[in-house]
């Protein structure tokens, strides 16, 4: 009797105890430092007053505030609108890239390209960027586009683009720089909306096609006609799933505008308008160590993300948001 | 008859243009990166020149840079290796559990933790380094040597696990019923059942997730460079970044060299699974 | 599948393998820090104190190595700086040498181990980690000092300072005023630097300078006969005639040089001396932003993208002569001779540099102003956390004493911080030295104040702006004014 009662309780924990490690973990990853964030964005904490935090939390040397967010706000920041643009259309043109071009780069690999063995071979090269550690890639690029060195300005005369039109340097001329932070991530992002559309052309039941072509269609217009408009959810998740990544996304941006360590990197990255918000985020705290200021703008961020994923929710739905790569019925 | 071949030349032109064209950057600076490695001297093309071994100097002395020496490159090598070790373990280690739980057991508030574990993509740790520097601190798992480099590897362990959990999930849900049903019949609990009979079915995925995590290890580049003040503690990735301030513009060599040989571990997990890589990715939710 | 997995754990093992193998391997082959320390410098008078220090080391090695008896001090100590100023962290370590060397000879069983980190670049976010986790280094050398002042990171030196003043009589005077702060001193000048212009002798030549006319260029400027405003037309001159890509290169962050300096040729001030605040001076400033624009936007000889070019772009531009002027820093010379810019020749012997390269003063940046440099000391400080604060500031007492100034000065470049190290035969050998020294009685200084980070910030933004033509010199002081009147409030007088 006690034993099956004692086996009951067994049952309604052990999930919990099997869920335990990963709810501990994500305690301490997310939901510790979300709060954590929220705390220090209300207080002035710098380096000014950082040893007297650390020795002891609730120090009186930290005041609680509301300064950041009024510099936030109240235009106390005169150079975050510049900020603010970096950011849309850094996530804006990378989006673009990787939710529409990848869509018919992916129907070009998957679906026009009948030889398995091509076809997996260009699925790997496009997963590469993905792959690499981000300070190669970043390595890889600075070599690129030297001037002298690199191969991209070689490239483009070769194609005819006269050397008036070509950056003295890619890294730091505004608008080539940031035309080249979207290409590094873009090539590195593509590869996601690759992955989920693949997976939703090679789902398309072969009938459906199959008819299409007993009434004539040529490939091309298979593409046009069916594939593209049966792909318009997976295309709506990679466009929300990526606006996410991209919003908190800066690892690259630092790995190539930042190489060599010290703080010159923000210099230069101001100077080649390559700030966006999660990176400007990171130089406020690592940087000129406004630690509270940098939290409050990480929250704006946070804040957003909550925000996006709740209105995903809403349209998709759970269960669609989490099978993207099947073609959901509409 | 005429619009046919109109079609299939437009075919391929997108093939070409979308699919093929812009991989050229990629392919070249790959070359270049193996190219360059045993050249002498910069090379303008793709051709290698005055072949040398020079460039891989640091495998056995020191890198110097004016009067500054950097650390000895094989203690760097071990500290990533030693990351990206643990991050593996732990990864796999929580999300078989995780993902196990998730797929094969009933309780209230299952539907509620999944859509919480995919909402955890809207705040990614790493725009909360200067929290997590405070808590890692906390907790006593700052700035104590190799402790340092186990708080990263359970940061980055965390921001590994939603999407690790849901792939192992996904090969749990792909398991028949009746296998886990038999082995209850025989009498073995929950967790033996779990040990004996359902693990090994799922070894691909935990395959699959180790490599992708031992690799999220092996690249981690902004949490070390942010929270490892020590050379001692230095991972590859962050030397390889100190060092292109020094030597771009000077010694493409020994840049592309270092960039190789911290890209070979990656290239051989890649190359010899990107089969079931490819199959995973199909399928995770990953950016 | 099977292949594949073999595959994998065969290259996984391997990887082990060569990692631990390497790994252990390295260890061996690295044979403690502390035999690293070398004195390269030819000449009859380095020998002196070459001779001295490696006996120093050699000796206490040998007393120090195998002994278990005696307790070991550790003291850390972090710098940063170019990769010639290794001797920052350098010289504490030999100090702790003779240190040792005199604790031996009394018969104390103590010994001093330095530990030594050098860093690229800023290392302040490193410092507070340290700090947070309490593993703060003893001694660090860099500037920031009202910040780390306010934070509580580094201790006031007074006591000491008065418990060793022996030790540090020959301290330049003026040096104490860039350690004082609040009514205390807070560190010990670890050296000083001028920041001349630099100027390409070849590319003169080709101009048509005889070897007389170049030689004396220096001295003209010194008397303000040349001026800013002819150098612009050599400049345009050399560009013209294709024989530099630009004329001028300036630094590609916020400087003394030539920012600063220009500022204060203009009649700017920084700093009130009444009260302490910061000072902008709006027509200096908007004369100083006015020269600026017009190198870069009319007369074209300098990059209008010169803010953020890396390092390495300049220097070797300057080196392998594609730059005619550089407003750079008296231990760029060091530097060329020991970082491989050059294309063909890598490291410069400094013959070389003598053959192609000059240096003067500031020039005036229009006739009846003055010229003028600026030096920015560096500072060694005891931090708060160090448990041997009177050890600590013991060894950066010696390590700023002369023969050890002597070495810093001289493979580095930078200016001695004490007047008895002129007398140094390390010091005396050193022509550049010798050459640069009178550009001392035309030096200035920045402020020292908290807000000063803010100003450099809001500066460089108008700077840049100026250069790219994106806004007139008009607008970007106005903007300038504007931010700062909102990040430093009444810490702020505009004039």
């Amino acid at each position: 009797m006690i034993r099956k009662r004692l086996s009951k309780v067994y049952e309604r924990i052990a999930p919990w105890l099997f869920l335990s490690p990963m709810l501990g973990l994500t305690i301490f990853a997310w939901i510790l430092p979300v709060i954590l964030t929220v705390y220090l964005s209300f207080t002035d904490l710098s380096l000014k007053n950082f040893l007297a935090f650390i020795r002891d939390f609730f120090t009186d040397q930290v005041r609680f505030t509301l300064e950041n967010f009024q510099r936030m706000f109240a235009g106390g920041d005169p150079y975050l609108a510049t900020v603010l643009q970096v950011t849309a259309l850094y996530v804006g043109s990378v989006l673009v890239f990787n939710a529409f071009f990848s869509l018919i780069m992916s129907i070009s690999i998957a679906y026009f390209i009948r030889n398995e063995a091509i076809s997996t071979a260009l699925r790997i090269l496009w997963l590469l960027p993905r792959i690499m550690p981000p300070v190669v890639y970043a390595l890889l690029w600075h070599w690129f586009i030297d001037p002298d060195y690199g191969l991209l300005n070689k490239l483009l005369a070769s194609v005819g683009i006269p050397q008036s039109l070509l950056p003295s340097s890619w890294l730091l001329d505004p608008p080539y720089s940031q035309l080249l932070m979207i290409m590094i991530n873009g090539y590195v992002g593509a590869s996601f909306g690759m992955i989920i559309y693949t997976a939703a052309i090679k789902s398309i039941p072969s009938d459906i096609l199959n008819a299409a072509y007993v009434d004539g269609a040529s490939e091309f217009q298979v593409a046009r006609r069916i594939i593209i408009p049966m792909l318009k959810w997976p295309m709506l998740f990679v466009v929300s799933w990526q606006t996410l990544s991209l919003l908190a996304s800066y690892e690259y941006i630092l790995a190539v505008w930042g190489a060599g360590g010290g703080s010159e990197g923000v210099g230069i990255a101001r100077a080649a308008n390559v700030m966006v918000w999660s990176l400007y985020s990171y130089t406020k705290a690592f940087n000129d160590y406004q630690y509270g200021y940098a939290s409050a703008i990480s929250l704006m961020l946070v804040f957003i993300g909550v925000a996006l994923i709740y209105l995903y929710f809403k349209i998709f739905g759970f269960r669609r948001l989490m099978e993207p790569s099947k073609v959901l019925e509409r | 008859m005429r619009r046919r071949t109109f079609d299939i030349a437009a075919k391929y032109i997108v093939v070409l243009v979308t699919a093929v064209i812009p991989l050229i950057p990629v392919v070249a600076m790959f070359l270049w990166l193996f190219m360059q490695s045993v050249s002498g001297r910069v090379i303008l093309s793709l051709i290698p020149a005055e072949l040398t071994l020079d460039n891989w100097r640091f495998l056995w002395s020191p890198v110097q840079a004016g009067l500054k020496e950097y650390p000895n490159i094989w203690p760097v090598a071990f500290n990533s290796l030693l990351l990206a070790l643990t991050v593996a373990g732990i990864v796999v280690f929580v999300s078989t559990m995780g993902g196990y739980s998730l797929s094969r057991m009933d309780f209230r508030g299952r539907s509620a933790l999944m859509q919480f574990i995919i909402a955890l993509h809207a705040f990614p740790s790493i725009i909360l380094l200067i929290a997590l520097f405070i808590l890692l601190n906390a907790v006593g798992l700052y700035g104590k040597g190799y402790v340092t480099l186990l708080g990263i590897a359970l940061i980055k362990a965390g921001l590994e696990i939603p999407m690790a959990t849901w792939i192992i999930k996904g090969f749990f849900d792909a398991i028949p019923w009746d296998v886990e049903r038999a082995a209850f019949v025989d009498g073995a609990g929950r967790w033996r059942t779990w040990r004996s009979v359902i693990l090994p079915q799922i070894l691909p995925g935990i395959g699959a997730v180790s490599i992708f995590s031992f690799l999220a290890g092996w690249s981690e580049f902004v949490m070390v460079y942010t929270f490892i003040k020590d050379e001692a503690y230095y991972t590859l990735s962050i030397l390889i970044y100190y060092l292109i301030g020094e030597f771009k513009y000077i010694d493409w060599g020994l840049l592309a060299a270092m960039g190789l040989f911290y890209t070979i571990p990656t290239i051989i997990f890649f190359g010899t699974s990107q089969r079931l890589l490819l199959k995973i990715y199909v399928g995770g939710v990953k950016r | 599948m099977a292949a594949q997995k073999t595959g994998i754990i065969v290259a996984v093992i391997l990887l082990i393998i060569g990692l631990v193998v390497g790994y252990f391997a390295g260890q061996a082959s690295a044979p403690g820090a502390v035999e690293t320390v070398t004195v390269t410098a030819p000449g009859a008078g380095a020998q002196v104190v070459t001779e001295t220090v490696t006996q120093t080391v050699t000796t206490t090695q040998t007393v120090t190595a195998p002994a278990a008896g005696p307790k070991e001090i550790v003291i850390r100590v972090w710098a940063s700086g170019s990769p010639v100023d290794v001797t920052r962290v350098d010289n504490v370590e030999r100090a702790a040498e003779i240190l040792n060397r005199m604790l031996a000879a009394a018969g104390v069983g103590v010994t001093i181990r330095v530990e030594k980190q050098f860093f690229r670049g800023d290392y302040m976010d490193k410092l507070t980690a340290a700090f947070a986790a309490g593993e703060a280094p003893d001694i660090i050398a860099m500037k920031n000092l009202p910040e780390l002042v306010d934070g509580g990171y580094v201790i006031a030196l007074d006591g000491y300072i008065d418990k060793y003043s022996r030790l540090l009589e020959d301290v330049y005077d003026v040096l104490w005023r860039a350690v004082t702060y609040k009514g205390q001193i807070w560190a010990l000048p670890q050296d000083t630097e001028v920041r001349p212009l630099y100027f390409r002798k070849d590319v003169l030549r080709q101009l048509g300078w005889s070897e007389d006319q170049i030689e004396a260029l220096p001295e003209r400027i010194r008397n303000g006969e040349v001026t800013l405003q002819d150098l612009i037309q050599v400049a345009k001159e050399a560009m013209d005639k294709g024989l530099v890509k630009w004329g001028f290169y300036h630094r590609p962050n916020f400087g003394g040089t030539p920012f600063v300096i220009l500022y204060y040729q203009y009649g700017g001030v920084l700093q009130d001396e009444a009260t302490g605040k910061l000072v902008l001076d709006r027509q200096a400033m908007l004369k100083m932003l006015q020269l600026l624009y017009r190198m870069a936007q009319v007369d074209k000889v300098l990059p209008a993208d010169m803010i953020g070019t890396e390092w390495r772009k300049i220097h070797s531009d300057f080196v392998n002569g594609r730059v005619l002027f550089w407003f750079g820093g008296s231990w760029h010379w060091s530097e060329w001779q020991r970082v491989a810019y050059h294309e063909q020749l890598g490291k410069l012997p400094e013959d070389y540099l003598w053959e192609n390269v000059g240096f003067a003063l500031v020039p005036a940046p229009e006739p009846g102003l003055r010229p003028a440099t600026l030096s920015s000391p560096y500072l060694y400080y005891v931090t708060a956390q160090s448990e041997n604060p009177e050890l600590a500031f013991l060894l950066i007492t010696l390590a700023t004493s002369a023969p050890l100034d002597a070495i810093h000065a001289v493979d580095s470049a930078h200016l001695p911080v004490r007047r008895t190290t002129v007398d140094q035969p390390y010091f005396a050998q050193s022509e550049f030295h010798r050459k640069i020294a009178y550009m001392v009685e035309y030096t200035t200084f920045e402020p020292l104040h908290p807000g000063w980070s803010k100003y450099k910030t809001a500066w460089i933004t108008a700077i840049t702006k100026v250069e790219k033509g994106q806004a007139t010199p008009e607008e970007a002081l106005e903007e300038m004014v504007n931010t700062l009147r909102a990040e430093l409030g009444d810490q702020l007088i505009v004039r």
